[in-house]
């Protein structure tokens, strides 16, 4: 039922032109450089490391690997990370 | 929500959280809408900053949750009290100063007068300290308007005042009125102010009193008010009993009467002068002085001069034992030198003499016409003496109000 759901709500996005990320809750992500990622439709924090910080999302959760990681602010939508990323992975 | 001034207006609390998984804090207290910023893993524990407002709500996730908490900064202005209650004495002196500096500033220091040429400044400050505005006048105890009209009604020789008050000086402006001059503007005569002999009259209005070459003292008529019908020989067949019948016409004679006048000015000058020189000799003393005995170091007491003058220059300096000090004395040896000036020279000095003091009493721009130098004194007399007339041409009419009685 979600999955035709999930269907009908991606076609109605294109057809009428509107962002997925409103639509469908899909995470959207900014990257300035290497040092800061912004990170929008985040469903809160699973592990946070110096080198490992782990998001949960709608649907998986993101995994961001690298030193000194920090988070500048958290909020209930919202999150901004600074730091040395090295990768960024999306895990279901 | 990340806005900075609101968050130093509120108080920001940085907190130390101790214990296992972390993350569980964080994400319950994003349900409960608290704002976490600047989150730092550290070793064993997660260093992050939140508002003053959530601190009672993190307290309580936290203890439910047995994590330990630790409050390691406060910033912000609800935490400035503790600095405001250390630094009391700092804080108070500087609403000291403040309030001094505003107090100061409230009075009038300086008063200044601008712009007035007959009227004296300190008639002006006098009459604007009457009406409360003076050095070390409240500026609340006086209306500027209030000052302004004061000033004006008790001068009545000012058309305007304007009180500028700038900081703590006060600027008076004035507009002195032009009065009209004595000018005689009824009938009147027209008489001559000093004696002379009329060189030209230029009438212009009135009946002419004297001719030209005539000889005039002080006080007479030279163009009269009074205009008497003057009958026209020429009109043949006038009604002459008419003409007499005529009152005299009364009006404000005019004219210019230039006529020559004298001045007379005096002058000396003794036959013999004296005039002190110096030669050029000098004599200098040194002396040393203590309480005990003055030791010469230089010259001897005595100049040895008839005439002299002397200069000196004393240093002491006064202790307990006595006083120790130094003297410079320099004599100047001095000379009276006698001349007899010769008579051609006195002459020559005396009316020189005679033309400045004539100088003295003659107004300028005048026509120089003639000099003329008379010796008073007797050639055996030690001063010679002269007397110097000058004669110039100059007008010598005089307005005067014709006495209507």
């Amino acid at each position: 039922m979600d999955k035709k759901r999930e269907m009908f709500n991606r076609a109605m996005a294109e057809f009428l032109d509107i962002p997925k990320d409103l639509v469908l809750d899909l995470p959207r992500l900014t990257l300035t450089g290497r040092n800061e990622l912004y990170l929008e439709n985040h469903r809160g924090i699973i592990e946070y490391t110096l080198n490992r910080l782990r998001i949960n999302l709608s649907r998986g959760f993101l995994e961001i690997q690298g030193h000194n990681l920090e988070i500048k602010s958290l909020l209930p939508e919202e999150i901004s990370v600074f730091g040395e990323i090295d990768a960024i992975k999306f895990l279901d | 929500m990340d806005n900075r001034v609101l968050n130093q207006m509120q108080g920001i609390i940085e907190i130390r959280l101790f214990g296992q998984n972390c993350e569980k804090v964080m994400n319950m207290s994003l349900m409960r809408g608290i704002y976490i910023w600047d989150i730092k893993r550290k070793d064993e524990c997660l260093e992050f900053k939140i508002r003053r407002s959530a601190y009672h709500a993190l307290k309580n996730i936290a203890a439910d949750n047995n994590f330990q908490m630790e409050i390691i900064n406060e910033q912000g202005i609800p935490f400035l009290k503790k600095v405001i209650q250390r630094r009391s004495g700092f804080l108070s002196g500087a609403l000291v100063f403040l309030l001094a500096i505003y107090l100061m500033s409230s009075f009038i220091w300086f008063v200044e007068v601008t712009n007035n040429q007959k009227i004296d400044s300190s008639t002006i400050m006098l009459t604007a300290a009457k009406h409360g505005l003076y050095k070390g006048a409240g500026k609340w105890s006086f209306s500027r308007s209030q000052v302004e009209k004061g000033i004006l009604v008790d001068l009545n020789q000012l058309s305007y005042v304007k009180v500028d008050i700038r900081g703590v000086k006060a600027t008076i402006e004035v507009v002195e009125k032009i009065l009209p001059g004595d000018d005689i503007t009824g009938p009147c005569h027209i008489v001559a102010s000093k004696d002379g002999v009329i060189e030209e009259i230029l009438l212009l209005e009135g009946q002419m009193n004297v001719q030209e070459g005539e000889v005039v003292s002080k006080g007479d008529i030279l163009i009269s008010g009074i205009v008497f019908y003057q009958p026209n020989t020429s009109l043949a067949g006038g009604d002459e009993a008419e003409i007499k019948e005529m009152p005299p016409e009364i009006v404000r004679a005019r004219g210019i009467v230039r006529a020559r006048v004298w001045y007379e000015g005096y002058g000396e000058c003794r036959r013999t002068s004296k005039k002190v020189v110096y030669t050029g000799r000098e004599s200098r003393q040194v002396v040393v002085r203590t309480p005990w005995r003055d030791f010469t170091l230089m010259g001897a007491g005595d100049p040895g001069f008839e005439q002299f003058s002397q200069k000196i220059s004393n240093k002491a300096i006064d202790s307990p034992l006595g006083t120790f000090g130094w003297i410079d004395m320099t004599a100047r040896e001095k000379k009276t030198i006698v001349r007899h000036i010769s008579e051609n020279e006195a002459v020559k000095i005396a009316r020189e003499n005679a033309i400045k003091n004539l100088q003295g009493k003659m107004a300028d721009g005048k026509r120089h016409q003639d000099l003329k130098v008379e010796i008073l004194s007797s050639p055996s007399d030690p001063v010679l003496r002269c007397k110097v007339a000058v004669e110039f041409i100059e007008d010598i009419a005089k307005a005067e109000p014709i006495n209507e009685q």
